[in-house]
C-alpha cells in the first residue's frame, strides 16, 4: 500500500525508503555480514579447537556483539488485537499498516510502531447552556460515541483529535440548538436535533481529516434552567390540566347524554300507552254505551226511569244524607263541619296520574248541561 | 588481530556516533527546519530520515497537524447594540514552515496570538451586522464566509493555512441572562394560562353541546310525545262522537248519571236533599203518577 507510493516513485532521498523484503539494501547487508562474521567467529573457535588469550578476547567481543544484536532484534517482536491496527514508521515515515496478529518490526530506532483500537467505542459527555433561536436559554447535555475508524488519519492529522471532537461537538449543537426553537427542542424536535447534530460533527470531523467516525449523537438531557424549572413544570401541569377539563366536560356529556336519551324513550312509551289507552277506553266505553243505547232505543222511558233511578240510589246508598222539608222557614242546624272533620282518603290520589284522561273524555262529550235543562 | 580488532571496533563506534550526530528523524506529524549557522537552508522535509552536517547544522521541528486554537469569551456588540460573549476556536495548520519560522520565530503562541486577532477583528465586524438572533442561529458559512477573506493575508503572512473558524458558545452577560430568565418564566407562565384557558374553553365547549343536545333530545321526544298523545286524543274524540251522535240527548243522560255516581255518594259525602226532588215523588205521595 503506502510504501509503493513512496517506492514506487524510483528517486528515494534515503536508503530505508524500501522495504526489506526487496532486497539488496545496506541495511540488509550490513546485518548478514555481521551474521556471516560471527557465524565464522563460532566457527573457528570450534574448529580450532581451543586458541591463544587473543582469541579468547575475540569470542568474549562477538559474543557480547551477538547477544546485544540479538536482544535488540527480539525487541522489534509485537502483537497486535484483535480489534487493533498498528501503523509502522520507518525513521518516522509512515510505511504500512498491519492488522491482528504476531509481527516482527525492525528495532528502534529504524521502526517503530503505534497501535489504535478501531474497534473500540468511546464516547465522550458535554454539558452547557446555550440559545435557542426565540433567544431562550437550555441547558443541553450531549453523549457522542466514536470510532477511530482511519487511524492514519487519527494519528497523523490532527494534534489531539478528541479535543478537537469536543469542541466541533459543542459547536455543531450549539448550531443546531441556535437554530431550534425552545419548544421544538424540549419536544418533538429532538431526534432531528441530534440528527442535524451528528451530521454536522460528522462532516466538520471530515474537512478536518480527524479519521473519527460518529457512531451516536444523543440528548441526554435537555433541560430549562433552574431558575425556570418551576414555570416549566406549571406549564407541563397545565398541560394536563386542559386534558383533564377535557375529559371531565366528555364525562359530563357521557353522563347526561345516554340519560336524556332514557328520558326521551320514555316520554315516548308514554304517550304510546296514553294513545293506546285512550283509544282502548274510548272504545270500551263506547261499545258499552251503543249496547246501552241499542236497549234503551227498545224501551226508552223504562231504562231511562230505571237508570236515573239506578244512579241515584248508588249515590245516596253509600253516603250519609241530611234531608231537609222545604215547607216552612225554620231555621236548622247541621253541624256540617263535623260531619265532614273525618280523614278523607285524599282526593289528589285518586283524580291525578293515569286517570288524567277522564279530564279531556269529560270535556269534550260532556259539556251539556242542556241535558240536565231538558229533565 | 587484536589491533584490527580494536581499530574495527573503533571504526564502528564512530561511525555511529557520526551517524547519531549527523541523522535526523522527521515524522508524519512533523515539519523540520534546517539551519546553517542559524540560517534557513532547507525547510520542507518529507518524513522520514535526513542528514545534516554535525555542529555546523541544527534542525528544529514544527507541528504539522492541524492545531486547535481556544479563544475565551470575547466581548462582542450587536448590531441591535447588545453585548454577546463569544467563545471560538480556530483550526489552522502551519503550510510553510519557512514563513511560519521567520514569522513567529517558530513559537506557537504567538502564530496562534496573531490568528486569534485577527479571526476576532473580523468575527467583530461580521457580528455587528448582525442581530442576536441571526448570530444564534447563523450556519457557520454566514459568519465565516467573509471572515476567510479577510484574514487570509494575515494568515498567508503566518506561512499558516486557516481551515476553519467555528463559534463554540455563544453566552449573554450576566445581567441579560437574569432578563431571559424573566421572559422564559412568564412565556412559560403565559403558556400554562393559554393551555388551562383552552381546556375550559373546550371543556365548556363540550359541556354546551352536551347541554343543546339534551334539550334537543328531550325536547324532540316532547314533541313526537304530544303528537303522539294528540293522536290519541283526536281518535278516541272521533271514536266517542261517532257513537255518542247517534243519540247525544241520551248520551248527555247517560254520561250525567255516570258522573254522578262517580263524583257523589262517597261514604265520606253528607248529601242535602229536599224532599221534593223527583227521587222523592213517592216517598211522600205514593199515588202522585
Amino acid at each position: 500500500m503506502a510504501w509503493n507510493e513512496s517506492g514506487g516513485s524510483g528517486g528515494n532521498k534515503n536508503p530505508w525508503d524500501r522495504r526489506p523484503q526487496q532486497g539488496g539494501n545496506d541495511l540488509d547487508e550490513m546485518v548478514r555480514s555481521w551474521q556471516r562474521r560471527l557465524a565464522s567467529l563460532f566457527g573457528g573457535q570450534a574448529g580450532r579447537g581451543g586458541g591463544t588469550g587473543a582469541g579468547g578476547r575475540r569470542l568474549n567481543w562477538g559474543a557480547i556483539a551477538l547477544i546485544v544484536a540479538a536482544i535488540w532484534g527480539a525487541t522489534g517482536f509485537y502483537f497486535v488485537g484483535a480489534a487493533e491496527q498498528a501503523l509502522i514508521l520507518r525513521f518516522g515515515r509512515y510505511v504500512g499498516t498491519v492488522g491482528e496478529g504476531p509481527h516482527w518490526h525492525w528495532p528502534w530506532p529504524i521502526e517503530t510502531v503505534q497501535r489504535v483500537d478501531v474497534a473500540r467505542l468511546d464516547g465522550i459527555e458535554d454539558k452547557t447552556r446555550m440559545l435557542t433561536s426565540d433567544e431562550n436559554l437550555v441547558d443541553i447535555s450531549i453523549a457522542v460515541q466514536f470510532l477511530r475508524n482511519k487511524p492514519r488519519e487519527f494519528l497523523f492529522n490532527v494534534r489531539s483529535p478528541e479535543e478537537t471532537l469536543r469542541d466541533v461537538s459543542e459547536s455543531a449543537i450549539r448550531e443546531v440548538i441556535g437554530q431550534s426553537r425552545l419548544e421544538s427542542v424540549l419536544g418533538a424536535g429532538r431526534q432531528e436535533i441530534t440528527d442535524k447534530t451528528k451530521v454536522i460533527i460528522q462532516r466538520t470531523l471530515d474537512s478536518y481529516e480527524t479519521g473519527i467516525y460518529i457512531q451516536s449523537v444523543n440528548l441526554t438531557a435537555v433541560n430549562v434552567p433552574e431558575q425556570v424549572a418551576g414555570a416549566q413544570r406549571d406549564a407541563i401541569k397545565a398541560r394536563e390540566d386542559r386534558d383533564r377539563f377535557q375529559q371531565e366536560a366528555l364525562a359530563y356529556s357521557n353522563d347526561i347524554l345516554p340519560r336524556a336519551r332514557g328520558t326521551a324513550a320514555r316520554r315516548l312509551q308514554e304517550a304510546q300507552a296514553y294513545r293506546t289507552q285512550l283509544i282502548a277506553e274510548a272504545e270500551g266505553e263506547t261499545s258499552r254505551f251503543g249496547q246501552l243505547l241499542n236497549a234503551y232505543e227498545r224501551a226508552p222511558s223504562v231504562t231511562r226511569e230505571r237508570l236515573y233511578l239506578e244512579a241515584v240510589e248508588s249515590v245516596l246508598g253509600r253516603s250519609r244524607k241530611v234531608l231537609i222539608d222545604t215547607d216552612g222557614n225554620k231555621m236548622l242546624y247541621v253541624p256540617l263541619d263535623k260531619l265532614l272533620d273525618r280523614p278523607m282518603p285524599d282526593p289528589a290520589a285518586m283524580g291525578q296520574g293515569m286517570r288524567t284522561p277522564e279530564v279531556t273524555t269529560s270535556e269534550a262529550p260532556a259539556p251539556d248541561p242542556r241535558a240536565r235543562g231538558e229533565r | 588481530m587484536s589491533v584490527q580488532a580494536r581499530i574495527g571496533v573503533l571504526a564502528v563506534v564512530l561511525v555511529a556516533v557520526l551517524v547519531m550526530f549527523s541523522a535526523f528523524t522527521v515524522s508524519e506529524t512533523e515539519h523540520a527546519i534546517k539551519f546553517q549557522l542559524r540560517r534557513i537552508v532547507k525547510a520542507n522535509y518529507e518524513p522520514g530520515l535526513h542528514f545534516k552536517v554535525p555542529f555546523f547544522e541544527q534542525v528544529r521541528k514544527f507541528e504539522r497537524r492541524i492545531i486547535t486554537q481556544n479563544y475565551p469569551a470575547e466581548t462582542f456588540l450587536t448590531s441591535e447594540g447588545k453585548i454577546l460573549n463569544v467563545d471560538f476556536y480556530v483550526k489552522w495548520r502551519i503550510r510553510d514552515v519557512a514563513a511560519y519560522y521567520r514569522a513567529t520565530g517558530g513559537i506557537e503562541d504567538n502564530a496562534s496570538r496573531r490568528l486569534g486577532e485577527s479571526v476576532k477583528d473580523s468575527l467583530k465586524s461580521v457580528i455587528t451586522k448582525l442581530t442576536i438572533q441571526q448570530i444564534v442561529a447563523a450556519e457557520r458559512d454566514q459568519v465565516t464566509g467573509d471572515l476567510f477573506r479577510d484574514v487570509g493575508s494575515d494568515v498567508k503572512q503566518l506561512g499558516a493555512e486557516l481551515i476553519d473558524v467555528r463559534v463554540r458558545r455563544i453566552d449573554l452577560p450576566d445581567e441579560v441572562t437574569g432578563s431571559v430568565y424573566q421572559r422564559m418564566q412568564q412565556s412559560f407562565a403565559a403558556q400554562a394560562a393559554k393551555l388551562r384557558a383552552e381546556g375550559q374553553a373546550m371543556a365548556e365547549t363540550t359541556r354546551a353541546e352536551a347541554d343543546r343536545e339534551r334539550t334537543e333530545i328531550l325536547s324532540a321526544a316532547a314533541r313526537d310525545a304530544q303528537k303522539i298523545r294528540g293522536d290519541g286524543d283526536s281518535q278516541s274524540t272521533d271514536i266517542y262522537a261517532r257513537t255518542f251522535n247517534r243519540n247525544p240527548e241520551f248520551y248527555a243522560f247517560y254520561r250525567s248519571l255516570q258522573a254522578y255516581r262517580n263524583s257523589l255518594g262517597k261514604e265520606t259525602d253528607v248529601i242535602v236533599i229536599s224532599p221534593d226532588s223527583d227521587f222523592f215523588k213517592y216517598l211522600n205521595r205514593p199515588q202522585a203518577r
